[in-house]
């Protein structure tokens, strides 16, 4: 990301965005931000949650409010953290409700076998497995503690900083440090085990 | 955010992190996708569900509510247990009305008077016999007729347990009971002020001074303009209208059998 005003998306599509006319709530800068932008912070609320239908509330939720800050962005600077912030906060608040906390009660990843982690390869059997081992490490990755979670995808799938991610979790840039390191050695102890 | 660590991972970090890495993204339902973009672009959100932050808000309020709730229950409830018992008539069998705050009621309707009588009041005993006033277990007052008096709040269990009194004229009669131990109590009249921690004493207040009278344990008295004294059981203190001294001596000898009738009958509910 050389220029905040340019992109490429997971999926390799390269966008220009006009970030002052997101700022105007142009439709077609909008649309231009959305294609930017919605792949990574689905894959972010998606890891983080674990839950479809969770990540899509989740999604629309930071978009919602992206469009309610819109004139707050400044365009002069990369969006990427102000929105990995927004989808964050999206999800703490979501982590923090009872409703959440029941749905994840009744519900895990393995039923969603509709869970779209998409595979590189296009061998059916690679495919398979890709798809298998990919779903071990979400599993992994839910499986630890939300601190812990939100650290290790903040830092391996935004690649945030930890002083980003220190700001964002409301701790110190030594502290995420610490928290990323545990969150490893945990997911080790978490893959080795599911993987057996 | 492109800065990766200047972190070294060991190799069964590495092993994990190249786990990690090389998972592939998950992406969205095309259609829940293509929805949200309409919406984003359009600005039109009124058909999403948009439960996300107001469920987690709606849970946040609910735990304030519940937390200031529990607050206020704790507080309520220690408030309650911490509350002295109120002021109680005992039956008098004179004839003759207090009054309470400028009404008058019968001295005989002891439960009206119990009704009215509240920290802080001001009691004119217009009466042919004394009338006794009970806080159980923490202070008993004995008016005798013409005393004037401000009411003091019975101390409290655990905090609050500091109150005051006036004797304007008259004489009054004063016991503590078992629960008033570590609590204080300051009566002024218009020539000192006597600071009681546990005793029985009679405080009277003439039109030419005050004079202090301890049965038992002891009370401090400070005239108006003068130093603190200790009065001891079985003595008595007198300070004259104006004066900053104060004189002592024996126990007033109409005062003793008087102080032992009022501690010695009040005992049942002061012990």
């Amino acid at each position: 990301m050389t220029s905040p005003n340019s992109s490429t998306t997971q999926a390799g599509r390269s966008y220009v965005v006009d970030l002052a006319g997101v700022r105007r709530r142009d439709p077609e800068a909008l649309g231009a931000f959305f294609e930017q932008h919605f792949d990574r912070v689905y894959a972010l609320v998606y890891r983080l949650l674990g839950d479809r239908h969770a990540a899509e509330d989740a999604a629309q939720e930071v978009f919602l409010k992206i469009h309610r800050a819109a004139h707050t962005l400044d365009p002069d600077r990369e969006p990427l953290p102000w929105i990995t912030t927004i989808a964050y906060n999206v999800c703490r608040d979501l982590w923090r409700s009872g409703a959440y906390r029941l749905s994840k009660q009744a519900a895990s990843i393995d039923e969603h076998g509709d869970t779209r982690l998409v595979s590189r390869t296009q061998d059916p059997e690679q495919r398979l497995l890709a798809a298998e081992r990919d779903q071990q490490v979400q599993r992994a990755i839910l499986a630890l503690p939300e601190t812990l979670r939100a650290v290790v995808v903040l830092r391996e799938y935004q690649e945030a900083s930890y002083e980003q991610i220190a700001e964002m979790t409301g701790t110190t840039p030594v502290a995420a440090r610490k928290r990323y390191s545990r969150a490893l050695a945990e997911l080790g102890k978490i893959l080795e085990r599911v993987m057996v | 955010m492109t800065e990766r660590a200047k972190f070294e991972p060991g190799a069964e970090e590495a092993r994990v992190l190249e786990q990690i890495r090389n998972g592939s993204p998950p992406t969205a339902d095309v259609a829940f996708r293509e929805r949200l973009k309409e919406d984003f672009v359009s600005g039109d959100f009124a058909e999403l569900r948009s439960v996300v932050p107001h469920a987690a808000r709606r849970t946040h309020r609910v735990r304030w509510a519940v937390g200031l709730a529990a607050a206020a229950s704790v507080m309520i409830v220690t408030l309650a247990l911490n509350a002295a018992p109120r002021w109680t008539a005992l039956p008098s069998s004179g004839r003759g009305t207090l009054v309470v705050d400028g009404v008058a009621l019968p001295v005989r309707d002891t439960a009206g008077l119990t009704r009215r009588l509240r920290p802080g009041s001001r009691l004119v005993l217009r009466c042919t016999q004394d009338l006794d006033l009970v806080s159980s277990g923490l202070l008993a007052l004995q008016l005798t007729p013409g005393t004037e008096v401000v009411l003091p709040s019975p101390p409290g269990r655990w905090f609050g347990r500091a109150s005051r009194a006036a004797v304007d004229r008259g004489h009054v009669r004063i016991t503590t009971g078992r629960h008033f131990d570590g609590s204080r109590l300051a009566i002024t009249t218009p020539d000192l002020t006597v600071h009681v921690t546990g005793t029985t004493l009679a405080v009277i207040a003439e039109s030419t001074g005050t004079c202090v009278c301890v049965l038992e344990g002891t009370a401090r008295v400070r005239p108006n303009r003068g130093t603190m004294t200790s009065v001891p059981a079985g003595t008595r203190c007198e300070v004259a209208r104006g004066e900053p001294s104060s004189h002592s001596g024996e126990i007033r000898v109409a005062e003793r059998p008087k102080l032992l009738d009022l501690r010695d009958r009040l005992k049942s509910v002061m012990n």
